[in-house]
């Protein structure tokens, strides 16, 4: 068989010109970062009894001994009774300042640190989920030297050459790897599963669900007593877990997959009781998004356009004010009391009413983008309008790039 | 090389592991198969008693039952991870146990071996975490006055009916228990 070196070298040379999916590793950082986040602040009322000297855990002592695994088990190896504290602070801001992409990269070097150096002394409360959490933030970080150095050498106008390639090169490299690995976690497990005599007859799941770890008595009294759910439930999972290392590659299976993978997590997580693996994996997903899909979600919650406020009370200026102070990128604007329309440098403009002024304004501040969700739940039950003429009356929203008008497409009609 | 490092056997692994063990094992050590291929056909139960004053033992008490039941009545809470470390206290004890009996291989009238067995135990570190453990939660009801207090520890492990014997009303497994002193 004769090599085509060079439509290899093209091939290479292609992965080199651009970062291949920067939208959908932005969403999986904030992802990831959010999950840690939310795992250590559930953790964090009883942390003296994961990470202090309450703590029933002891250090395990290795067979390998390197200067990795001694970094990553400072705090395991430490007798300190409040060293933990600052380990648990740090990881902490450094999460929330990696979610809002603030010094990607010395957080990503942080957050790899300081988790696994957590994790290494709450070993016994780890998973899998943990596992792969940790091998993805690794890859996190070889993503994030690609992107920041092309950063710089963007904001310093370096000559964009072979450098700039080599750094791209090595984010796709990265973001493909850490979509290898959840791959990898798929075959194995699968492949395996078809060694196990409980997985082939069809009866695992009744083995999981009276193991009294790792289930629920409703789901002992509804789903381990049902033969159907229990052989659907097993079979379900082996084909899963089987099918997904090569049908995820095929964008129009990926529509079913990851919903499919996401049932079967969540399963985990509330039936099982395993909620921190269930939602890493759940969020492992977030890889296999396609870029145009993941650009619309980021321009969807990080709209660019400026938010143009009419505010004709005093209260509703107040409350305007008060926005303003966590309004960073200056995205939120007072519209003059006179004109009540967009300034004259609007090349398109848009309007909100009631809860959607609301909606609009959170969008636009990152510290109050949790509140999205809630608004959203308000406008959709129709709880929004009784606060329609509470404080705002008319806004205006000038547009800068026209895909956005898709986003709102029931809004533009309305106009 | 990963997938070869923690896949099922094959004529290669063997020969791959020796290079790809020097850099998974610090930075990328994972074992998939964890999840396969059969699930856990038992239940590992920790329990515990107390003497005070040498005045008898109190019941026995299950200190992670408890907080299992405080994680099925909230999943978002921290009680799911403060119940695997409750599980890992006895698991951990029971395994090392487990590990030494297979190496140190003692014949039941080998009085000595078994005594050395019991020793190299009871300064274990799994041990010890189980001991402060028990001693921590009988100190929770102890008396106001006591000059000595006395422990004991269990590892019981109880078995479900089997799928094939799950209607049956009277084919309860028996469970299997070793205590530790």
């Amino acid at each position: 068989m004769k090599i085509n070196f060079n439509r290899i070298k093209l091939l290479i040379i292609s992965t080199m010109v651009d970062v291949s999916h920067p939208s959908v590793i932005t969403i999986f950082r904030t992802s990831l970062y959010s999950f840690l986040l939310i795992n250590t602040l559930i953790m964090l009322p009883g942390a003296d009894l994961f990470w202090g000297p309450s703590s029933y855990s002891y250090f395990q002592i290795t067979d390998q001994i390197n200067l990795f695994t001694t970094a990553l088990s400072i705090l395991a190896r430490s007798d300190s009774t409040s060293f933990y504290y600052y380990f648990l602070m740090l990881q902490i801001i450094s999460l929330i300042f990696g979610i809002f992409g603030i010094c990607p990269l010395l957080c990503s070097i942080l957050v790899y640190f300081l988790t696994i150096n957590l994790d290494n002394k709450a070993w016994p409360t780890l998973n899998g989920g943990n596992n792969l959490v940790h091998i993805q933030l690794l890859y996190l970080i070889v993503i994030e030297l690609g992107l920041s150095v092309n950063r710089q050498l963007k904001r310093y106008n370096v000559n964009q050459g072979s450098v700039y390639e080599l750094f791209n090169g090595l984010a796709n490299f990265g973001f493909l790897t850490a979509r290898i690995q959840l791959v990898i976690v798929y075959v194995v497990s699968g492949l395996t599963k078809l060694k196990g005599a409980l997985w082939i007859h069809g009866v695992a799941l009744y083995y999981v669900f009276n193991t009294e770890a790792y289930s629920h008595p409703l789901a002992v009294k509804y789903i381990a007593t049902s033969d159907f759910l229990i052989v659907a439930g097993t079979y379900f999972t082996l084909i899963f877990q089987l099918g997904f290392p090569w049908l995820i590659w095929i964008r129009k299976f990926r529509k079913v997959l990851i919903p499919m993978g996401t049932f079967l997590h969540m399963q985990i997580a509330f039936v099982m009781g395993l909620m921190d693996f269930g939602f890493a994996m759940s969020v492992m997903y977030l890889l296999f998004l396609t870029e145009d899909r993941a650009s619309i979600i980021i321009n969807y919650w990080q709209p660019k356009s400026v938010l143009f406020v009419h505010c004709p009370t005093i209260g509703s200026k107040l409350a305007l004010k008060l926005v303003k102070l966590f309004d960073f990128s200056d995205r939120i604007n007072t519209l003059d009391q006179n004109i009540e329309r967009c300034p004259s440098a609007c090349s398109e403009e848009r309007f909100f009413f009631g809860i959607e002024i609301g909606i609009e304004i959170t969008k636009r501040i990152p510290i109050l983008l949790p509140l999205v969700p809630i608004l959203m739940i308000l406008k959709i039950t129709d709880f929004g309008s009784l606060s329609r003429r509470k404080s705002f009356n008319l806004n205006v929203e000038r547009i800068n790039k026209p895909e956005q008008i898709l986003m709102k497409k029931e809004l533009r009609d309305l106009i | 090389m990963v997938l070869f490092y923690i896949g099922p056997d094959n004529p290669f692994s063997e020969r791959i592991n020796k290079v790809a063990i020097r850099y998974i094992i610090p930075l990328l050590e994972q074992n998939w198969a964890l999840f396969a291929p059969n699930p856990s056909t038992s239940n590992i139960k920790f329990g515990y008693k107390c003497n005070f004053n040498g005045q008898g033992w109190t019941q026995i008490k299950d200190p992670c039952a408890s907080i299992l039941e405080r994680h099925y009545s909230n999943r978002f809470g921290y009680s799911g991870k403060l119940y695997y470390i409750c599980d890992s206290i006895i698991r951990e004890v029971h395994n090392y146990l487990y590990s030494l009996k297979k190496e140190k291989d003692c014949e039941q009238k080998d009085a000595a071996c078994i005594k050395e067995l019991e020793e190299t135990l009871n300064h274990s570190a799994q041990y010890r975490t189980a001991k402060r453990f028990v001693t921590d939660l009988c100190m929770l009801e102890a008396p106001k006055t006591f000059i000595s207090l006395s422990t004991k520890f269990y590892f019981i492990e109880t078995f479900p009916r089997d799928f094939s014997k799950r209607n049956l009303s009277n084919n309860q497994n028996k469970p299997y228990l070793i205590e530790f002193k």
